[in-house]
C-alpha cells in the first residue's frame, strides 16, 4: 500500500492557496439598496479586500485588537479590557443610566422566579462571537464579550482566542467572572450563547454531567422580552434594529454577523489580526448595546415611573398583553387606562380589547362591557370584541342587545359557535315570550 | 363439486416427487425439527427481572440465550450468529437491563440499521420494561423524534434505540448534549451486523471509531453486543466495524420446525440460446399455487420493477380462484412508512396471505410466521437467501422454502452446485474501513467532535496515516493545527455532507398528475434507470408513465396508464484509468489493478410485452452522467495478441466480452460478493471506447473498435472500492481458471449461451471459441 497522503493528493485533489481562498468578502448588495447602503457596501468590500492583500507587512495584535495576556492556572488567555465611564452615552442612552435603576418587576416580567431580586450591578452582560453558526461540538466561542459595572465605569471585558490552544484559559476566566456575577443578560443566549459555551465548557472538561449549570442560571434574555414588548412597533427585532430605534445609536462600518466565523479562519490562517479587530469591534457593540437595552426595557416596563401616560398604544398594549400572561391584571389594567381615555377612534381599538380582557379579569364586569361597547364602536367588525361583548349581554340577561351583537358578528364570520349562540339566544327570548 | 383440498405436504411432495417438477429440482433439502436446549438464568440475576420474566412466559432461557447473557456479564463483548426468530433480543435485553435495575446511571445504545427495525424492537424492549414496572427509560431517537422530545431521550434515556445516520449526524456531533449518556455507556448493541458491508460497513466502522473516541473523552468504555445472521466470517467482521476482540456465540439452542429447501431450476425453452423459462412466471405459479391452497407464502424478488410484475401477476391468479385482489401485497422500501405499517399488520392478523417483497422484510422485522417462501433468483449473497428462507417457518410447524434460479450465469453456477448453499461456506463480508472517500470523510467529522491530541490514531489506523490525512486536511484549509493539536475551521457542519449509505444524492420524488400527489421515492441511481421519460413506473402493482422528469429538483410526473408493455433502461459505462504510475503491473499483458474513474449513462430504454417479454420498441434517454472514483482490476489484449488468433478482430473483441463476462461471474463467487458490487466494461484504458455489454449502446462506434487495445475491467461498484480489485488481483489465476471451467463445460455445449458468454446477438460457436482462446493464452501469460 503507498503512502496515504500521495494517494490523497491523486484522488482528492491538490490543495489550492488555502489562506486566499477564504479571505472574507462581503455578501452582494440587496437589490434596491439605497445609496447609503451601496456606499457601505463599498466601504466594506474595501476594508476586506484590504485584508486578503498578499505581501503586507501584517501589523500586531497588540496594536490593532489591543489588550493583553493574562495568566491563568491553564496558561495564558488574551483579555481586551475596556472600561467606559458610566456617564458616558451609547446612542441616546447613558451607559450607568441602568444601574441606578431598580429591577425588581423584571423577575415578574420574564415570569422566571430564579430573576427575583435581579440587580444589575450583579449583572454579567454575555456575548460570544463563535467560528459556526450551529451547536455543533465543532463551534467555538472565540470571542466572549463580558460587560459589567466596576465602581463607576461599565467595564467591557473581551476574552479573546488567539489559537484554539488558548481556549482552557480563557474558559478559566469566564467561570471566575461567573462566580463574581450571580446573574446573566444576553441577547438571544438561552439558544445561541449560553448552549456554545456549555459545551465548549463540557469539552474542556469545566463541566460533568453533575455539574453543568450554565443554563440554569438566573438568566435575562433581552431577545424573548424585546419581542414581547416592540413586536409590531418596529420591522423586526433584531439587535441591529432595536438599536437604530429603541437606543437611538447606529453602527458605522459594522462587520455582518454572518462573516464573522469567516474573519476567526482569516485570522488563523493568515495572521492579520485586522478582520479579528472588526469583530472585537462588532462584539464591544453588542455588549453596550444589551446594557443600554436593558435600561430601556426596565424604563418601559415599568409601571411605577410614572410615566405610563407617554407609553404609545402600540407599545403599552404589548406591555399589557404580557403582563396579562403573567397574570397580572392589575398591571396590564395600569398601563391601559391612561390611554383608554381619549377619544375613541379605530387606533384606540386593540387598548380596548386588552382593557376589557384585563378588567374582565378583575372581576369588574361593567368596566368590561363598558370597553368591548367602546371597542365595537372603534371597530364594529372586531369578530372578537363582538363575541365577547355578546356574553357579556346574554350573562346580563340583556337577550335582545345580545341577540343583535351576536347577528353583527355572524355576519363577520358565520361559525358554528355563533349560529348556536344566536339559535339559543333566539329560544331564550321565544321562551320569555311565552312565560 | 369436489374441491380438492391441498396442503403444503401435497405441494412440497409434488414438487419434489417428480409429477410436476422432478428434473428441475437440484436439490431437496430437509433440516429435521430440532428439540430445544434450555440453559438457566445467573442465579444473581436480579429478582425483579427474573419475575418479569416468567411473567411473560419466560422460566428459563435457550442454552445460547443463557451462554450470551454469562458472556457479558463476564465484561466481555459478544457476537452472536444465531438464525432467525431464536430470540435473540433476549440475550441483549436481559444484561442490559440487569445492570440498568441495580444502577441506574447505565446506559445504553441500540443500532439498528433502519428506522423501521428500531420501532419493532422498540415496542419489544418496552414490554420487558412495562412488566418490570422499574423506572427505565427507553426511546427511539431518529428523524421522526420530535424536536421537544429530544432533551427528554438525552436526560432520561436508559436505553437509546437510534440507526447509524441519526447517531452520524444527530448524537455525534452533538455528544456534549448527551454527555449523560456518553459518560454512562456500558453497553452498545448493534443487530443486524452483516447489513454492515461493503461501502456502509466501511461508514459504520469509522462511525463506531469516532463513537469510541467520544467515550474514551468521557471515560467510558462500552462493551460490543452484535447480532449477526450466519456468515462465514462474523467475528472478523465485528472485530473490524467495532476495533475490540469479541467472544462467538453460534450454537443456537431454540427449537425449529422441518423445514425443506428446494433448489429449482426452471426448464430449458430455448435450447439453442440456453434460455430457461423465467424465474418470474414460475414464481408466481408456484406462489398462485400456495395462496390458493391457504399457505402463507412470501415471495422475494430482486428489485423493485420484479415485485411489481409479480404481484400484478399473483393478483390476477387469486382473482380467477374467486378470492379477493388484496390477499396479496407488495412490500418495498420505496412505500411510504404508513403503507408499510399497514402490510404488517395484515400479515399478523391473516388478512394477507401472500406478500410480494424486496428484500427490505428479510431484515428482522416481526410479520408472524410465514408457511413457505419462494426466493425469484439468487439474492445477490447467501446470507441474504438464507435470512429471506428464514422468513418461512419462524415458529414452529413444517416449512418450505422454493428458491428459483434465473438464467443468469452466478444462478447457474449455483444451482448446479448446491453444496455451495448447503455447505459450510458462505460470504466473507468484506469492508474496508480506510476506504479514502469513507476515511477522509469520518476523520472530518471526528475533527469537528473533538480535536485530535498530539500522537492520537484514528481508530486502528497508524499514526502516521492518521497524520497524513489530518496534514492533507490542514493543507485544504479544513483543521488547523496548533501546538500539534487539530481543530475543525470550516463553518459548515461535516456530518451533513456525508451519507453513510454511500449515496450522497437525495431521493427523488414520484408525484402522479393531474392529482399532485406524492406516490413513492426513489434513490437517485435507481432514478435514471426507473424515471426517465416514457419510462413505465410501476408501483403497487400499477403502471404508471413519467411524463416529465424534473431532474434538477429530483421530481417526477407520472400518469396512471395501463400498457401491455414496461420498460427497461439500456446503460453504458466507461473506465478510466487515473494513475498508470501507480498501477502494478504483471506479466505481458499487464494484469493490473488501480484507481479508476468510470462514467456511467442510460441511453435508451426498450419496451417489453408483459407475459411474452418480446421487444415491442425503444426509446433515448438524455440524463446527466454518473461518475465514480473507485478500484478496479484489469489487463489489456495488445491488437498483436489479437491478431495472432485465427479469428476476425470483431469475434475476437466479441470473445473477449464473453471471457469477461464468465471472469466476472466466477469472481462473485469467488470473491464472495453481489454480482452488482462488481461492474464491468470492455474499453480502452483512456475510456474513449467501450464495448457494448448486456444491452448498452456502442460508445464511439462500431468503426473506431480498430484503433485502440482492448482492456477488460472489473471494478469495485462503489466510491472508493470496499478491497475487491485487491483482493481480485490477488486471486486472479484462480477466477481465470475457474473462468475457463465455466465456458467449457456450459450446458450449452460448443455455441456459447448467454449463462457462459453473456448477452450477445448471437451464439455461432466463434465467440465462444475466442473466449476459451484468449483465456487460455492469459493463463499461460500468468503462469510464466
Amino acid at each position: 500500500m503507498k503512502g496515504l497522503g500521495a494517494r490523497l493528493r491523486r484522488t482528492l485533489g491538490e490543495a489550492g492557496d488555502a489562506s486566499s481562498a477564504a479571505a472574507p468578502t462581503p455578501e452582494p448588495p440587496a437589490p434596491g439598496l439605497d445609496l447609503d447602503g451601496l456606499a457601505r457596501h463599498a466601504r466594506l468590500q474595501a476594508r476586506m479586500s484590504r485584508w486578503a492583500e498578499a505581501n503586507r507587512d501584517l501589523p500586531a495584535l497588540e496594536e490593532t485588537v489591543g489588550g493583553q495576556a493574562r495568566t491563568t492556572p491553564h496558561g495564558d488567555a488574551w483579555v481586551v479590557r475596556r472600561p467606559h465611564s458610566a456617564v458616558s452615552w451609547h446612542g441616546e442612552r447613558r451607559l450607568g443610566a441602568l444601574f441606578e435603576r431598580t429591577c425588581d418587576h423584571l423577575a415578574g416580567l420574564v415570569g422566571d422566579a430564579r430573576l427575583e431580586g435581579f440587580d444589575p450591578s450583579k449583572a454579567l452582560f454575555l456575548d460570544i462571537e463563535a467560528s459556526g453558526l450551529d451547536h455543533g461540538a465543532g463551534t467555538l466561542a472565540f470571542l466572549i464579550g463580558l460587560g459589567y459595572l466596576d465602581g463607576d465605569d461599565v467595564v467591557v471585558e473581551q476574552l479573546l482566542l488567539r489559537e484554539p490552544n488558548d481556549e482552557q484559559a480563557q474558559l478559566h476566566l469566564l467561570v471566575e467572572a461567573l462566580e463574581r456575577h450571580p446573574f446573566l443578560v444576553s441577547f438571544n443566549g438561552k439558544s445561541y450563547d449560553l448552549t456554545v459555551l456549555q459545551s465548549r465548557l463540557v469539552l474542556n472538561r469545566f463541566y460533568t454531567s453533575r455539574e453543568c449549570d450554565l443554563k440554569l442560571r438566573p438568566h435575562l434574555d433581552l431577545l424573548h422580552v424585546s419581542r414581547n414588548l416592540y413586536k409590531g412597533l418596529w420591522e423586526d427585532t433584531r439587535l441591529g434594529t432595536l438599536e437604530r430605534r429603541a437606543l437611538g445609536f447606529e453602527r458605522v462600518d459594522d462587520i455582518p454577523g454572518s462573516l464573522v466565523p469567516t474573519c476567526w479562519y482569516h485570522w488563523l490562517r493568515s495572521g492579520n489580526p485586522e478582520p479579528l479587530a472588526a469583530v472585537v469591534e462588532h462584539n464591544l457593540y453588542d455588549v453596550l448595546s444589551m446594557v443600554t437595552l436593558a435600561d430601556r426595557v426596565a424604563h418601559d416596563s415599568d409601571l411605577g415611573t410614572g410615566e405610563a401616560a407617554e407609553r404609545d398604544a402600540a407599545a403599552a398594549v404589548n406591555l399589557a398583553r404580557l403582563l396579562l400572561r403573567r397574570k397580572d391584571a392589575e398591571g396590564a389594567a395600569r398601563v391601559l387606562e391612561p390611554l383608554a381615555r381619549s377619544a375613541v377612534d379605530a387606533a384606540l381599538a386593540p387598548v380596548l380589547a386588552a382593557l376589557a380582557e384585563a378588567r374582565r379579569r378583575l372581576g369588574d364586569a361593567a368596566g368590561e362591557r363598558e370597553a368591548l361597547e367602546r371597542l365595537v364602536e372603534a371597530s364594529p367588525r372586531d369578530l372578537q370584541g363582538l363575541t365577547r361583548l355578546a356574553m357579556v349581554l346574554e350573562r346580563a340577561r340583556e337577550l335582545d342587545a345580545a341577540l343583535a351583537v351576536a347577528r353583527r358578528a355572524h355576519e363577520v364570520l358565520p361559525t358554528s359557535a355563533l349560529g348556536q349562540r344566536i339559535a339559543r339566544l333566539e329560544a331564550r327570548l321565544a321562551r320569555a315570550r311565552e312565560g | 363439486m369436489l374441491l380438492e383440498t391441498r396442503t403444503l405436504d401435497d405441494i412440497i411432495a409434488d414438487l419434489t416427487g417428480g409429477r410436476e417438477h422432478g428434473p428441475q429440482v437440484t436439490a431437496h433439502h430437509v433440516r429435521p425439527p430440532r428439540l430445544p436446549r434450555f440453559g438457566a438464568f445467573p442465579d444473581d440475576l436480579h429478582p425483579v427481572l427474573q419475575e418479569s420474566l416468567a411473567r411473560l412466559g419466560i422460566e428459563r432461557p435457550y442454552a445460547h440465550q443463557a451462554q450470551a447473557i454469562a458472556t457479558v456479564r463476564a465484561g466481555k463483548h459478544l457476537v452472536l450468529t444465531t438464525p432467525t426468530a431464536s430470540g435473540k433480543t433476549l440475550c441483549y435485553n436481559v444484561p442490559v437491563l440487569d445492570r440498568v435495575l441495580r444502577e441506574p446511571e447505565t446506559r445504553a445504545l441500540y443500532i439498528f440499521p433502519t428506522k423501521a427495525l428500531s420501532q419493532d424492537q422498540y415496542s419489544g424492549l418496552h414490554a420487558l420494561i412495562e412488566a418490570t414496572g422499574a423506572d427505565i427509560g427507553t426511546f427511539t431517537f431518529d428523524g421522526d423524534t420530535p424536536p421537544d422530545a429530544r432533551r427528554a431521550v438525552r436526560d432520561h434515556g436508559h436505553v437509546v434505540i437510534t440507526n447509524p445516520d441519526m447517531l452520524h449526524s444527530g448524537i455525534l456531533p452533538q455528544h456534549t448534549k448527551w454527555l449523560k449518556l456518553f459518560e454512562n455507556l456500558r453497553y452498545v448493541v448493534i443487530d443486524e451486523l452483516h447489513t454492515y458491508r461493503g461501502i456502509f460497513g466501511s461508514h459504520v466502522a469509522n462511525l463506531l471509531r469516532r463513537l469510541r473516541r467520544i467515550c474514551r473523552f468521557y471515560g467510558s468504555d462500552p462493551q460490543f453486543i452484535c447480532c449477526s445472521a450466519t456468515i462465514a466470517n462474523p467475528v472478523e467482521l465485528a472485530t473490524r466495524l467495532t476495533g475490540v476482540a469479541l467472544d462467538l456465540v453460534g450454537e443456537s439452542g431454540a427449537p425449529t420446525g422441518e423445514h425443506h429447501l428446494v433448489c429449482y431450476n426452471p426448464p430449458v425453452v430455448n435450447q439453442q440460446l440456453g434460455l430457461r423459462a423465467g424465474v418470474l412466471k414460475t414464481s408466481h405459479r408456484l406462489a398462485a399455487d400456495l395462496i390458493t391452497s391457504g399457505v402463507s407464502t412470501i415471495v422475494f424478488a430482486g428489485s423493485r420493477l420484479q415485485v411489481e410484475i409479480i404481484l400484478k401477476y399473483l393478483r390476477e391468479a387469486v382473482t380467477k380462484a374467486h378470492l379477493p385482489a388484496d390477499l396479496v401485497q407488495g412490500y418495498r422500501g420505496g412505500y411510504l412508512p404508513n403503507h408499510r405499517r399497514r402490510i404488517e399488520a395484515g400479515l399478523r392478523d391473516g388478512s394477507v396471505r401472500g406478500v410480494v417483497a424486496t428484500n427490505a422484510l428479510e431484515l428482522g422485522i416481526d410479520i408472524g410466521s410465514l408457511e413457505a417462501c419462494i426466493i425469484a433468483g439468487y439474492p445477490g449473497s447467501i446470507a441474504s437467501l438464507w435470512q429471506q428462507s428464514g422468513r418461512a417457518g419462524r415458529r414452529h410447524g413444517k416449512s418450505l422454502t422454493v428458491w428459483i434460479a434465473r438464467s443468469s450465469a452466478v444462478d447457474q453456477y449455483l444451482v448446479t452446485h448446491p453444496d455451495t448453499l448447503l455447505g459450510a461456506s458462505p460470504e466473507h463480508a468484506r469492508i474496508d474501513s480506510n476506504n479514502l472517500f469513507v476515511l477522509v470523510d469520518h476523520m472530518k467529522c471526528a475533527a469537528f467532535e473533538l480535536p485530535f491530541e498530539p500522537d492520537e490514531a484514528f481508530g486502528d489506523l497508524s499514526l502516521k496515516d492518521t497524520t497524513e490525512v489530518l496534514r492533507y486536511l490542514e493543507s485544504h484549509g479544513v483543521l488547523n493545527e496548533s501546538q500539534g493539536r487539530f481543530h475543525w475551521m470550516e463553518r459548515v457542519f461535516p456530518a451533513t455532507h456525508v451519507n453513510l449509505r454511500g449515496v450522497p444524492e437525495e431521493n427523488f420524488v414520484v408525484i402522479e398528475v393531474p392529482q399532485d400527489r406524492i406516490l413513492a421515492e426513489v434513490d437517485f441511481r435507481s432514478a435514471h434507470t426507473t424515471l426517465h421519460e416514457h419510462a413505465i413506473h410501476n408501483i403497487d402493482g400499477l403502471q404508471y408513465q413519467v411524463e416529465r422528469l424534473d431532474y434538477p429538483n429530483h421530481k417526477a410526473f407520472v400518469r396512471r396508464v395501463e400498457p401491455d408493455y414496461y420498460t427497461t433502461a439500456m446503460t453504458y459505462s466507461r473506465v478510466a484509468v487515473l494513475d498508470e504510475e501507480e498501477v502494478d503491473h504483471e506479466g505481458r499483458l499487464g494484469l493490473a489493478h488501480g484507481e479508476v474513474l468510470v462514467t456511467s449513462k442510460v441511453t435508451g430504454f426498450k419496451k417489453i410485452r408483459f407475459h411474452t417479454g418480446e421487444n415491442v420498441g425503444y426509446g433515448e434517454v438524455t440524463l446527466p452522467d454518473l461518475e465514480m472514483h473507485t478500484t478496479a482490476c484489469w489487463f489489456t489484449m495488445t491488437s498483436a495478441v489479437l491478431e495472432a488468433l485465427p479469428y476476425d478482430r470483431a469475434t475476437a473483441l466479441d470473445g473477449l466480452v464473453g471471457l469477461s463476462h464468465a471472469l466476472h461471474t466466477t469472481a462473485t463467487v469467488a470473491l464472495m460478493c453481489a454480482s452488482g458490487d462488481l461492474g464491468r466494461v470492455v474499453g480502452d484504458r483512456s475510456a474513449g471506447v467501450s464495448l457494448p455489454i448486456e444491452g448498452g449502446g456502442v460508445d464511439g462506434g462500431r468503426g473506431r473498435l480498430e484503433d485502440f487495445d482492448p482492456t477488460v475491467f472489473l471494478y469495485d461498484n462503489m466510491p472508493g472500492g470496499v478491497g475487491l480489485a485487491g483482493e481480485l488481483h490477488k486471486r486472479f489465476p484462480d477466477v481465470l481458471a475457474r473462468a475457463l471451467g465455466m465456458l467449457a463445460g456450459c450446458g450449452c455445449g460448443e455455441s456459447g449461451c448467454p449463462a457462459c458468454l453473456g448477452p450477445m446477438t448471437g451464439y455461432d460457436g466463434r465467440a465462444r471459441g475466442a473466449a476459451v482462446a484468449l483465456g487460455r493464452l492469459l493463463l499461460q501469460e500468468i503462469r510464466r
